[in-house]
C-alpha cells in the first residue's frame, strides 16, 4: 500500500548560524515541535536556524540520533550519554538550553533545565553570580541585609568556576 | 596611560554589551521558573532569591510554591530544625493557599502541621518522614483540614494502628496511604529511644 514511502527516507537540511549545513533524515527532527510544524505545514526541505551556532546544532543532532535509537535494552547506555551530553562548560550548556527551548524538544529541555539547576545547587550566592555572570542589582542595603540574614549563603564554593 | 586605558575599556565594554549579553538572559522567565523550582524550597530561599532581583521576583511567585519539597533539607543544606520550620512557614505563606503537595522530613511538629492545615485547603499530597513527636489526635485534626487530600505518606513516624484507622476515616478522598514504621537507620543513631 505504502510502497512509495516505506523505502524512501525524506532528507532535510538544517542551516546553522554560521551557514554550515547539516543533512539529516526528516524523521529525526520530528522530535522538535517547531521543526515538525515547519516540515508538516510548510513542506520545506531546508530550514535556516540563524540563531543557533553550528557547534550547538551538532550537539543537538547528536542527541536526536541517540534518542531515536533508544530502546529498553540500551537505556543505561542512553543515560550515560545524557550525563556526558550536559558535561560541558556552562556557557555551552546555556547555548544548548536556549536552542532546545527555541526548537521545542520537550524531553531534552527538561533534562537541560535539571542540568542548569544542578550547576546552581549547593553553591554560594557569590559563586552562582560568578559562574552565570550575573551582576547583583540589589541595593547595598538589601545586599548587606541578606548577608546578615544568611551569612552561610555567601560563604564557600567561590572557586568553583570550572563549570 | 590612565586615560588611554580608560578609553580602551569604554570601547571594549560597549562591544561586550552588544556581543556578549550573558547567555542566561536569553532564556525566558518561564524556563527560569522551571530551573529555580528544581532547587527545592530551601535552595530557592537560601540562595537563588539572593542572586538578583529577577530571580527574587520569580522565587516569590505563588505558583513556585504549589509544591514544597523539604525532604532531606536538614542534611543537604545543614539547616537546623528550627530554621527549617521557619522556612516551611514562609514557604506556605508564599503559596497563598495554592499548596497542593508538601514533603517534610525530620522537622515537622504538630504546631507546624496545624499552621500548614490552616492555610492549605487545596492540599492533595502530604508526606511526613522521621518525625517522632507528633501526637495522633493532632495529626488527625490537622489532616481533617485537607478535604482534598488524596495521598498521605508517613515514613518512620510513631503512628499506631489506631491512628492509621482514624486517619483513614478522616480523609474521604484518600487514594494512597503509605505507612512505613520500620526503623530508619539514621534515626536509630539519633533517636535510640524510639
Amino acid at each position: 500500500m505504502a510502497s512509495s514511502t516505506t523505502g524512501e527516507k525524506k532528507i532535510l537540511t538544517l542551516k546553522g548560524g554560521d551557514n554550515e549545513e547539516f543533512i539529516l533524515e526528516e524523521s529525526l527532527v520530528l522530535q522538535s515541535e517547531l521543526l515538525k510544524n515547519m516540515v508538516k505545514e510548510e513542506r520545506v526541505s531546508s530550514i535556516p536556524l540563524p540563531s543557533i551556532k553550528s557547534k550547538t546544532l551538532v550537539k543537538i543532532i547528536e542527541y536526536l540520533k541517540k534518542h531515536a535509537e533508544l530502546t529498553p535494552s540500551n537505556k543505561e547506555e542512553f543515560k550515560n550519554f545524557e550525563k556526558e551530553f550536559v558535561n560541558v562548560v556552562l556557557e555551552e550548556l546555556l547555548d544548548i538550553t536556549v536552542a532546545v527551548n527555541y526548537l521545542k524538544i520537550n524531553g531534552l529541555l527538561e533534562f537541560c533545565c535539571q542540568a542548569v539547576a544542578d550547576r546552581i545547587k549547593d553553591k554560594s550566592v557569590e559563586a552562582v553570580r560568578k559562574i552565570f555572570r550575573i551582576e547583583s542589582d540589589f541595593t547595598p542595603e538589601e545586599e548587606s541585609e541578606f548577608r546578615k540574614e544568611t551569612p552561610e549563603a555567601f560563604e564557600g564554593d567561590l572557586d568553583d568556576t570550572t563549570n | 596611560m590612565t586615560r588611554k586605558g580608560k578609553g580602551k575599556r569604554k570601547g571594549k565594554k560597549r562591544n561586550q554589551a552588544i556581543e556578549k549579553k550573558p547567555r542566561w538572559l536569553e532564556l525566558p522567565e518561564v524556563i527560569w521558573m522551571d530551573i529555580l523550582q528544581r532547587l527545592g524550597a530551601v535552595g530557592m530561599m537560601l540562595t537563588a532569591e539572593k542572586v538578583c532581583t529577577m530571580w527574587r521576583r520569580l522565587c516569590k511567585d505563588p505558583s513556585m510554591w504549589r509544591v514544597i519539597n523539604m525532604d532531606n533539607c536538614c542534611d543537604t543544606y545543614l539547616v537546623s530544625y528550627f530554621k527549617a520550620q521557619e522556612m516551611c512557614r514562609r514557604a506556605v505563606d508564599r503559596s497563598q493557599g495554592e499548596l497542593v503537595d508538601i514533603n517534610m522530613d525530620y522537622f515537622a511538629t504538630d504546631e507546624l502541621l496545624a499552621y500548614v492545615a490552616e492555610r492549605s485547603g487545596k492540599l492533595k499530597r502530604l508526606g511526613i518522614a522521621c518525625c517522632y513527636d507528633m501526637v495522633r489526635k493532632d495529626l488527625v485534626e490537622a489532616v481533617q483540614k485537607f478535604p482534598l487530600l488524596e495521598e498521605l505518606s508517613l515514613t518512620h513516624t510513631t503512628i499506631t494502628t489506631e491512628g492509621i484507622e482514624a486517619l483513614r476515616h478522616s480523609c474521604p478522598r484518600l487514594k494512597s496511604f503509605d505507612v512505613n514504621n520500620n526503623s530508619c537507620f539514621m534515626c536509630l543513631v539519633w533517636y535510640p529511644d524510639y
